[in-house]
């Protein structure tokens, strides 16, 4: 990856943490000051490294893990915001970047964290090989 | 494996990841993060000999 893929990688990262729902190439490219067109091959670039994958023809992000570009049926919630995950671990990961708070599964809650203490402490199955995360990540 | 133990993996893996300079874990490095939290075995192994 380029110095420029490293920028543009975190500025959608940003762009997520900050409670943006929905990142697409032309808003980074907005917030930023950047071309519509590099920024169009960085991402095709950072999805190729498995650092994003894509969606619409490659001009929105599906997925910046923990973060999801799209609605889904699982949330991290902290205080008065929240965020979509791509699962239930993704909830619980964007809570340990972002603080104490809920992470919510298919409407219910599942699990609550207090500095740093999850509640409750069940048991999570994963069935993907570590290996194989991303042979197809939206399974995964 | 136990929920906190998911969200303590996801502290390290995720420590960074909002910085210009962060960079993933070569193989060896997650598995390393991965054997630090219990995760070992062939589910776990990234590498041939690893997990």
């Amino acid at each position: 990856m380029t110095p420029f893929d490293n920028a543009v990688r975190a500025q959608i990262y940003t762009l997520f943490a900050e409670g943006v729902d929905r990142v697409d190439l032309a808003l980074v490219a907005r917030r930023a000051g950047w071309d519509e067109r590099e920024v169009a091959s960085s991402f095709r670039r950072l999805a190729d490294e498995h650092r994003l994958a894509l969606i619409e023809d490659g001009d929105r992000v599906w997925m910046a893990h923990p973060f999801s570009g799209v609605p889904t049926k699982y949330r991290a919630v902290v205080g008065d915001r929240s965020w979509f995950a791509n699962c239930a671990w993704d909830a619980l990961a964007i809570l340990s970047m972002l603080g104490d708070g809920e992470a919510i599964g298919e409407g219910d809650l599942v699990w609550e964290v207090r500095q740093g203490v999850v509640a409750p402490n069940g048991l999570v199955r994963l069935v993907v090989p570590a290996r194989q995360f991303w042979d197809d990540i939206g399974f995964t | 494996m136990p929920a906190q133990t998911m969200f303590d993996l996801s502290r390290d893996w995720y420590r960074g990841r909002l910085e210009v300079d962060w960079s993933p874990p070569t193989a060896a490095e997650a598995e390393a993060m991965f054997a630090k939290h219990g995760l070992t075995g062939d589910f776990w192994a990234l590498t041939p000999h690893g997990g």
